[in-house]
């Protein structure tokens, strides 16, 4: 009843002060802004920023505010005073210039993960945030996952030891909604398959609680059966990938993506084996069945987009805080590095060993 | 037409049974196999007499401290080998040259070499050579069968897990200053009593050694994929007799197939509190038209009472059908219908695959099959 009592209080206190949040760009394969907004406390939505206006008045009203902006220049220069924090979701090579003008404008940022296309990029987006004392959150929303959060507490609470070895499948059909630039550049599928890897890194480094000291990554195109990976160094036509991660204390990680499911839905399995437990969070433990005649159909328990309100949430109360959030820009820079570190060994064919 | 159902039974000699007693009681499910003698050296140290002698009373036959003159009394055309693994690859071949059919405990040897020299006595005494295994498990027949039927379309990556969820002695960090290193032999016969001394033989194991066969097979069976080269982390994160004798209780390989298939294998034997079965073991396949994830468990029903020991198992497996079904292979290939579902050549490749699993797990490089 005290802590009831307290945390009511608390809530009252911190209704005092609502972060306004302004939402930048859209990126429908990565929604951070898709939650319920009646549903965040000590925060509201008071505008969206957008190249397309019909775009940005669909966000805005799906957030409840009626203000829109068809820029971030336009958001900065005509609404300055009128938000607190940036919630950015922009194509992978815009995002870290975007944390930095959000920065240098004085706004705390939540930006989608990655964080960046590159560990350089990264870096400067981390160090901008720094020197502007703005907090700055990755949106790596897989960590928000009720399963994945469940794993992480069973570990935390030290029931299951020392992590030792994580397994994550994670398949997904194509990306219809990927875009590539007209003329696109050997940059431009770096970036992309940065993008593939660095939430499934981030979760195992978050797992792992550190970085891996050895990164071996392989992959291959689903569609060419019969071709040798081995001798293709075009990332393009990559679809499928594998790593395996060393990490300090014998701890091991075997992560497999792959976007050439069939059209439908994903499949997603973490296990955690511990040294004194495991943790298994399986799409395969949680399905139902449908019969419709022939084989029965598994229908899949879903987790609702209930992660997307708790990650804008813990980026909220970190601003009210005044402490890091749980992912912070480190922690995204972090997972850009070793998903280079991937690619390099997919490329070369050999570990790479990370300082 | 009706098929005439061959009905020939063999006699079988028990050559070696110190470890559990499931593969020569697993030759013995099917009628055309029977069990007649127990044999092994008389040089063999008392405690494996005591086994033999035991399992040979237990089935009402005898025990003959002499392989070579209980192959020549008892009029046997198979060999069935479960002695220390190190042991495995020889008695075989002396079975072999003795013109007998052989069923052979896991894995097939400790050393690739004797692996080399029991394909060449398989091959050269135009005998059978059935490596046990568990690719008759309903689980993976229909996977095969789904394979087969195209469901997922094309194969390219298959990922492995295969965690026993036991213990095996004290735990990691139980040493005391002062403690001798425990002894891999003497704790495996301890073990024998729950089970647990799969890696049984003088020689320190891991479970890449011990348990990689099974996995592997599976891997063989449902692609047919050559594995070239491998990548792999091991540790000793659950068990002191692991850490003293510096073999795994956990690894994680990279698989790269001729080709350009792709794969991985998670294994250890990861301590009892970690499932309540005997373990998470998955096949996770990825094809050009789809997906499989395979429970090598089910179909299981689950069963939970009052005073239920922490030990027992919550569910159980049925319809499994996998000695069998071995057998029945076997037989059949006796009988002159082909290869056994895991032949000596096979064994070799898969026990090369461990090899440099455990190669690669000691320089951390990747290192390539021979």
């Amino acid at each position: 009843m005290w802590t009831h009592h307290l945390l009511a209080t608390e809530i009252f206190l911190a209704s005092k002060t609502m972060i306004r949040l302004a939402v930048v760009g859209s990126n429908p394969s990565a929604p951070i802004s898709i939650f319920d907004p009646g549903r965040l406390l000590r925060a509201t939505c008071v505008a969206v920023a957008h190249a397309d206006l019909a775009g940005a008045r669909e966000t805005a009203t799906a957030l409840g505010t009626r203000v829109t902006f068809t820029s971030w220049d336009q958001l900065v220069q005509q609404h300055a005073e009128g938000f607190d924090a940036v919630l950015i979701q922009a194509p992978l090579e815009s995002r870290a210039e975007l944390v930095q003008q959000a920065a240098a404008a004085g706004k705390h940022v939540l930006v989608e993960g990655p964080l960046a296309a590159s560990t350089d990029l990264a870096d400067q987006a981390t160090e901008a945030c720094q020197a502007a004392a703005v907090h700055l959150m990755v949106g790596h929303e897989m960590r928000f996952l009720p399963s994945n959060m469940a794993v992480a507490q069973a570990l935390k609470s030290g029931r299951l030891g020392e992590p030792a070895l994580l397994r994550i499948h994670h398949w997904l059909p194509a990306d219809t909604t990927a875009t590539f630039p007209p003329d696109p550049t050997g940059d431009a599928y770096h970036a992309v398959t940065i993008g593939h890897l660095a939430g499934e890194i981030d979760l195992a480094n978050w797992l792992f609680q550190g970085l891996p000291t050895r990164v071996y990554g392989k992959a291959r195109s689903s569609s060419t059966v019969q071709s040798d990976s081995s001798s293709d160094t075009q990332l393009k036509d990559y679809d499928y990938f594998q790593l395996h991660l060393a990490y300090p204390c014998d701890g091991m990680a075997l992560i497999d993506r792959t976007t050439a499911l069939p059209a439908g839905a994903n499949y997603f399995s973490l296990s955690l084996i511990g040294t004194t437990g495991a943790a298994y969070a399986d799409d395969h433990n949680n399905m139902h069945l449908a019969y419709r005649g022939g084989p029965p159909t598994a229908i899949r328990g879903v987790q609702g987009d209930g992660h997307l309100l708790t990650q804008v949430q813990e980026f909220v109360d970190a601003i009210h805080e005044d402490r890091d959030p749980v992912v912070t820009g480190r922690d995204g820079q972090a997972a850009v590095r070793v998903a280079e570190a991937a690619i390099e060994s997919m490329m070369t064919g050999r570990p790479v060993v990370l300082d | 037409m009706q098929t005439v159902q061959n009905t020939t039974t063999f006699r079988t000699a028990v050559l070696s049974v110190v470890k559990h007693s499931y593969v020569p009681l697993g030759v013995a499910s099917h009628p055309r196999f029977e069990l007649v003698v127990v044999a092994d050296d008389d040089s063999q140290p008392e405690w494996v007499h005591e086994r033999n002698s035991l399992f040979a009373d237990q089935m009402s036959i005898p025990y003959v401290r002499d392989v070579q003159r209980a192959l020549a009394d008892y009029d046997v055309q198979v060999a069935v080998v479960s002695s220390e693994a190190e042991r495995h690859c020889d008695l075989s071949v002396r079975a072999a040259q003795a013109g007998l059919h052989v069923v052979q405990d896991k894995p097939m040897s400790t050393k690739l070499s004797e692996c080399d020299r029991l394909v060449e006595a398989i091959q050269a005494n135009q005998v059978k050579f059935l490596l046990w295994n568990r690719n008759h498990l309903p689980a993976l027949i229909e996977a095969r069968r789904a394979i087969q039927d195209g469901a997922i379309g094309q194969p390219y990556a298959m990922h492995l897990d295969f965690y026993f969820s036991k213990d095996a002695g004290p735990p990691k960090g139980s040493r005391k200053p002062g403690d001798a290193p425990i002894n891999w032999l003497q704790r495996q016969r301890d073990a024998h009593a729950d089970g647990s001394d799969g890696g049984v033989g003088a020689q320190p194991m891991g479970e890449l050694q011990i348990e990689g066969i099974y996995p592997l097979a599976y891997l063989h069976m449902l692609s047919g994929w050559e594995v070239e080269r491998v990548y792999t982390h091991t540790a000793a994160q659950f068990h002191q007799a692991n850490v003293d004798n510096e073999v795994d209780d956990l690894a994680s390989v990279t698989l790269e197939m001729k080709g350009g298939f792709l794969g991985t294998l998670a294994i250890g034997r990861i301590g009892a509190a970690s499932h309540p079965d005997i373990g998470e073991i998955k096949v996770h396949i990825l094809g050009t038209r789809g997906a499989l994830v395979i429970s090598e468990a089910r179909p299981e029903v689950s069963v939970y009472y009052r005073g239920q020991p922490a030990t027992e198992f919550r569910n159980i497996r049925v319809a499994n059908d996998n000695d069998y079904q071995l057998m029945d292979n076997f037989a059949r290939a006796i009988d002159g219908n082909g290869e056994t579902d895991l032949d000596a050549p096979t064994g070799r490749t898969i026990t090369a695959v461990v090899e440099a699993a455990i190669e690669s797990g000691r320089t951390g490089k990747p290192v390539d099959v021979v």
